[in-house]
């Protein structure tokens, strides 16, 4: 208990940190901070439509969040989520505009094709990672990129409509979309499925022998396999549930949001997952209030831009404060015992 | 057909320059034992304050030592961080990226109050080589990175300062315990790394391209890191690897250019990275990484 209070302290910590550090240059390049971080606020939560966009921004920022969750909880640096999401949209797009099915099902089936597109996306280097070696956060930087211009391909040459006013391809069946939640509510289901999708991956990961062997293997391969652990099968079982939930993160977004591919759809949403892990420490429950701080970057650094004139890439800026504030534990721990040593020569 | 093979030539030259001398820096820290993913980031903070400082006064040369201050400058950091707080580098290093992306981003708007890309700025002179009608382009980046990856392996193999060096990343205590100074070393390593990796970043702003353009690195930091596994941690077949990586890219380049009428340019953009996926997982097996390598050294007490 008293572990995730320090998590959660130090990853609060990390975040104000980033934001104060991100104030402070904004104040040196003469922007006002509290009117741009108003701005934000008020982009993210400031109209019922705004609140909603937020929520459907969480949805494939907490699917790519879990999936690298997974992964650096069995001490994998898989980066390669935004290439799995990419991947994960084309495969569920391919599946809505070309494979005809009753509706419900097929929105079902094109769902889950996406996810196995991610799980696709992540055989080669799982495989390489699990049984060889290989350095795998080379890889998913690569395969990163081939996705990204796979899909300029898809959106800007294999299947572009002419017809639309940005670029995009044709736009899957009816029968494939994923419904709102209701008329009134601009959500959609992938939501609760998100939502529910933590407390899976949280329950596999504390749970079950999975789970077990996942958390094993990431602190200490040699000792999981003295202990008769399979630690190559592990790792690549990762891979594949990892690589299926960053797939769900771009098929929950072509399905659910946009009805097509669209050029270059994500604004980092695969990044965004791993800052999202990050701060949660690895915590499936915890990556959902980590989505919604990225899901409000996300959605408020449009109206930071139209409102307070920064450009939009002003949250990656904070994002990176945070995570290199959040990757020194030590420094909080040497901070505390500072403050305990006084208090006890009092 | 000359001409053409002449062009590849010309273009595997400019596009290995920036490779290899990131791969040639982060190689000298991942042998004290730090890993530094974050070069990909220093590298597009490099190419733009170079740009910067070439647009205010005027001479790339400036501009290219203003790109290898700022990377001594985010080595220092990453440095610090990891020997003296025992930070997870990983993370460290992504933070890096995410920095640098968003603000070159950020600054470019200000500076020049257009997103994506800079005004064009003066660029390193060139010595041109002539033969038959094209000539091939030598920069003086390019004559920088061989003289520095044979002197790198000189100093690596035959003096007192690799000797340390390898010590520390192989095996700190021992080094630690024989009076050698372990920060110290492995902070003076990542710093020459970030070093390097500004100075490629300045190269891709104020030699290579001419002027910044918003997510310039486009991976190849990465592809640097790839270069120093397939290379084995050996400077020389690092460079090497550097060039290949290099001559894909050229390779994508002048494809693309050809055949720009004919077929999709998307297609020829995946080539450098599937030729890095390709080469990476055929070659990674010979090479043993520094036995210490990402992993903080604490003296225990």
């Amino acid at each position: 208990m008293r572990r995730y209070i320090i998590d959660i302290v130090s990853s609060l910590a990390a975040v104000i940190i980033g934001f104060t550090l991100g104030a402070l240059l904004l104040f040196a390049t003469s922007y006002d901070p509290i009117l741009v971080y108003s701005a934000l606020f008020h982009g993210a939560f400031g109209t019922t439509g705004a609140v909603f966009d937020t929520l459907t921004a969480m949805i494939p920022i907490i699917f790519a969040g879990l999936s690298a969750a997974l992964m650096f909880k069995a001490s994998l640096f898989f980066i390669g989520m935004e290439g799995q999401l990419y991947i994960g949209a084309i495969v569920a797009f391919l599946t809505g505009y070309l494979i005809p099915a009753p509706p419900g099902v097929h929105a079902l089936i094109a769902l889950i094709a996406g996810g196995l597109g991610g799980v696709l996306w992540g055989l080669l280097p799982g495989y390489l990672r699990s049984y060889h070696g290989v350095n795998e956060t080379v890889l998913a930087i690569m395969l990163n990129w081939i996705a990204i211009f796979f899909s300029d391909y898809i959106v800007e040459y294999a299947f572009i409509d002419p017809q639309a006013t940005i670029a995009r391809t044709y736009k899957v069946k009816s029968t494939a979309l994923i419904p709102n939640i209701s008329l009134d509510i601009p959500l959609n289901y992938m939501f609760i499925i998100a939502i529910i999708s933590c407390f899976i991956i949280g329950v596999l990961l504390y749970k079950t022998t999975l789970g077990y062997e996942i958390r094993c293997v990431g602190l200490n391969p040699i000792a999981s396999r003295i202990a008769d652990i399979n630690v190559e099968k592990t790792y690549f079982k990762t891979f594949i549930i990892s690589g299926f939930l960053a797939g769900l993160a771009g098929a929950s977004m072509v399905l659910g949001v946009f009805g097509s591919l669209v050029y270059r759809f994500s604004p980092g949403y695969g990044w965004d997952g791993i800052t999202a892990a990050l701060i949660a420490k690895n915590n499936p429950f915890m990556v959902i209030p980590a989505s919604l701080l990225l899901a409000t970057l996300r959605t408020g650094s449009i109206g930071m831009m139209l409102t307070a004139g920064v450009s939009n890439e002003m949250v990656l800026v904070i994002q990176g404060i945070i995570l290199i504030a959040a990757a020194v534990p030590e420094a909080y721990r040497i901070i505390h015992r500072k403050i305990t040593f006084r208090r006890y020569k009092l | 057909m000359s001409e053409l093979i002449l062009a590849l030539i010309d273009s595997t030259l400019r596009l290995s320059v920036p490779i290899a001398l990131t791969a040639l820096g982060e190689l000298v820290a991942e042998r004290s034992g730090i890993v530094n993913i974050g070069i990909e980031g220093i590298m597009v903070i490099g190419a733009f304050i170079s740009v910067v400082g070439t647009f205010v006064t005027g001479n790339p040369f400036i501009g290219l030592l203003m790109g290898i201050i700022v990377g001594m400058l985010l080595g220092l950091l990453h440095s610090v961080l990891s020997v003296y707080l025992y930070a997870d580098q990983i993370i460290i290093g992504i933070g890096v990226i995410f920095f640098g992306y968003g603000i070159t981003a950020v600054g470019n708007t200000i500076i020049w109050g257009q997103p994506g890309f800079s005004v064009g700025v003066t660029r390193v002179p060139h010595l041109l080589i002539n033969i038959g009608k094209t000539s091939i382009s030598i920069s003086p980046n390019l004559v920088l990175t061989f003289l520095l990856a044979f002197t790198i392996h000189y100093i690596l193999k035959n003096t007192w300062i690799g000797l340390r060096l390898r010590a520390v990343g192989e095996n700190p205590q021992a080094a630690d315990t024989l009076g050698v100074n372990v920060f110290r070393v492995r902070i003076l390593a990542t710093v020459f790394g970030g070093a390097m990796a500004g100075l490629a970043g300045a190269y891709l702003g104020v030699d290579w391209g001419g002027r910044f353009v918003s997510y310039m690195s486009a991976g190849r930091g990465f592809i640097a890191l790839a270069s120093i596994i397939v290379g084995g941690w050996n400077p020389l077949t690092t460079l090497l690897a550097s060039l290949i990586f290099g001559f894909f890219d050229a390779l994508q380049m002048n494809l693309a250019q050809i055949y720009s009428a004919t077929m999709p340019p998307q297609l020829f953009q995946m080539i450098p990275y599937i030729a890095t996926v390709v080469i990476f997982s055929l070659f990674f097996k010979k090479a043993k990484p520094p036995s210490a390598i990402a992993i903080p050294y604490r003296r225990e007490v």
